[in-house]
């Protein structure tokens, strides 16, 4: 008696009724602060690791807070930047 | 340790009680014998030493005039370059430049006027700390408590200064990094005008706030080296074109007739006890009562933060993107969230400098000088992450400068002085309007002969 290989015999085996289709895994909700840190990242060439994140989440929202303060102080439009370039 | 001041090494060395390289001979063994504990030095140029300093007896032994710190030893943060070391910055990724060729401008201006380069100093990475410590090196510490922060990220120059290792250091001072590490190791600092001493050939952090400068023992040393270090520098092109402004003949003139005054609101909020107790002492040493608000002290030092955020992510791109992993990661990680910030805030910023600047220039219409503290607190224990300022807990890395940060960011000169307070001593800063070094060094030193202030010697 011959016999069939294993690797024949698996390969014409139907497939099976019952197995659900494999659905696509669901997005996992991502922090938008997490997500604009990788692009920004991204963007400039930057690799981050994951760990990485959190911490540099936290600076991100401290250096933007330190910066609506500032930004929140009415000035001239004519305001010279300093220091000024001198040519 | 030897506790000999700048002034009596070069008095010791021109009347021919001493010889300049018995000096440096001494200062290499203290070196040697207490930097296992301080952790003030990262390396030390013992060969280069004894050269110049044989080269300083051998002047002296032909009768030609000396230098004013003729025979000093003194070190410097190692930002500076030294010729023959690679310009660290604290880091690790900068142990792969090629040594440096020249020595950094402020050091050719020390040793044309005598003094002689014997190391190296430990810093905080890249100048980006006010606590000392370094993720790569160790922490430098401080002479009065071991196993306290010396503050940085001049924290090789306070320790090695207040340690009795040399008695001249100097470093840098971005956001408050001379005046933080002289507040907890209780010496003199000073951080000059924006653009009056050279950063030539030091390695940069912020552009348009880093200023250099001296730390000492006493106030007439910290003169002494400023005095030798001024002059325009065409090799940086942020240094004043202003002759030199020697304060020394002027130290003796006292405080009368200055009009001086301590800073409220901002520079009282989130203080602990001792930094205010330090501020009324010096005050009341003074005679002063007067109270000034700076104002928007507080957006000020917001501003500083962003720029210095931003600025700072720039210098170091190309580093974060080749050499993220070789960061130390409190730095790497404020860079990288520096890198994000928008364009827009940062001008937004840069603009407010500029208002603020002309605000504060106004207060000096009606006085000569200012008094604040130097730091919120005395220096915390080495690895201590947080501390509660106005009820609220911070992290103690970014906020140990909330004091200095507003100053800077206008390069006004500042002069910081110990006050001894027990069981740490805690700096105040003498604020006075921009080139009026001469003011600041003058109240520093009729404060040290009154006693109310001094670098106390350390026991450990």
């Amino acid at each position: 008696m011959t016999r069939t290989p294993r690797k024949l015999r698996s390969a014409r085996r139907p497939p099976r009724k019952t197995r659900k289709p494999i659905k696509p895994p669901k997005a996992a909700k991502r922090d938008p602060l997490y997500e604009f840190i990788e692009a920004g990242t991204r963007s400039l060439n930057i690799k981050i690791e994951k760990a990485w994140l959190r911490a540099i989440g936290e600076h991100l929202l401290v250096t933007w807070r330190h910066g609506v303060v500032v930004a929140g102080f009415p000035l001239p439009d004519d305001t010279e930047p300093a220091p000024v370039f001198e040519a | 340790m030897d506790w000999s001041t700048a002034s009596e090494i070069t008095d010791a060395v021109a009347s021919g009680q001493r010889s300049a390289i018995s000096i440096v001979e001494s200062a290499l063994a203290r070196i040697a014998d207490l930097n296992p504990k301080l952790n003030a030095f990262t390396a030390t140029v013992a060969d280069q030493a004894r050269t110049k300093a044989r080269a300083v007896d051998r002047a002296h032994s032909e009768g030609q005039s000396l230098g004013l710190l003729a025979g000093v030893p003194f070190a410097v943060k190692n930002l500076f370059d030294v010729a023959g070391l690679p310009t660290l910055a604290g880091s690790k990724i900068n142990h792969d430049r090629a040594p440096a060729a020249r020595d950094a401008t402020l050091i050719e201006r020390l040793e044309a006027a005598g003094a002689v380069l014997v190391g190296a100093l430990n810093m905080g990475e890249y100048a980006y700390d006010f606590t000392g410590e370094n993720v790569h090196d160790g922490a430098s510490r401080n002479p009065h408590d071991l196993d306290c922060m010396t503050g940085g990220s001049s924290g090789g120059s306070g320790s090695a200064v207040a340690g009795g290792l040399v008695p001249l250091a100097l470093g840098s001072d971005t956001n408050g990094s001379i005046r933080v590490p002289s507040s907890f190791c209780g010496i003199f600092g000073l951080k000059p005008t924006y653009g009056r001493l050279s950063r030539a050939r030091t390695f940069p952090f912020v552009a348009s706030l880093d200023h250099v400068g001296p730390f000492a023992r006493t106030v007439k040393d910290l003169t002494l080296a400023y005095d030798v270090m001024q002059g325009h520098d065409p090799d940086d092109p942020v240094c004043a074109n202003r002759a030199a402004e020697p304060v020394l003949p002027e130290l003796a003139r006292g405080t009368d007739g200055l009009r001086i005054a301590v800073a409220g609101g901002y520079f009282r909020k989130g203080a602990f006890p001792e930094a205010l107790e330090a501020v009324e002492r010096v005050a009341r040493g003074l005679g002063v009562r007067r109270e000034i608000e700076i104002p928007e002290a507080e957006r000020a030092r917001s501003a500083a933060y962003v720029i210095t955020a931003t600025e700072g992510a720039a210098l170091h791109l190309d580093r974060l993107r080749t050499r993220a992993k070789s960061f130390d990661p409190a730095v790497r990680d404020r860079l990288i969230a520096g890198a994000m910030v928008p364009a827009a805030l940062v001008v937004q910023a840069q603009k407010f400098r500029r208002w603020y600047h002309a605000r504060v220039l106004e207060l000096f219409n009606e006085v000569d000088a200012i008094l604040a503290p130097a730091t919120p607190c005395t220096a915390p224990s080495i690895g201590q992450q947080t501390f509660t300022l106005s009820g609220i807990e911070l992290s103690v890395r970014p906020n140990l400068g909330i004091y200095t940060q507003p100053i800077s960011f206008i390069g006004l000169p500042v002069v910081a002085v110990p006050v001894p307070l027990s069981p740490m001593p805690i700096g105040v800063q003498i604020i006075a309007a921009p080139w009026r070094e001469d003011i600041a060094l003058r109240i520093a030193h009729a404060l040290e002969k009154a006693g109310v202030v001094c670098a106390q010697r350390p026991t450990f």
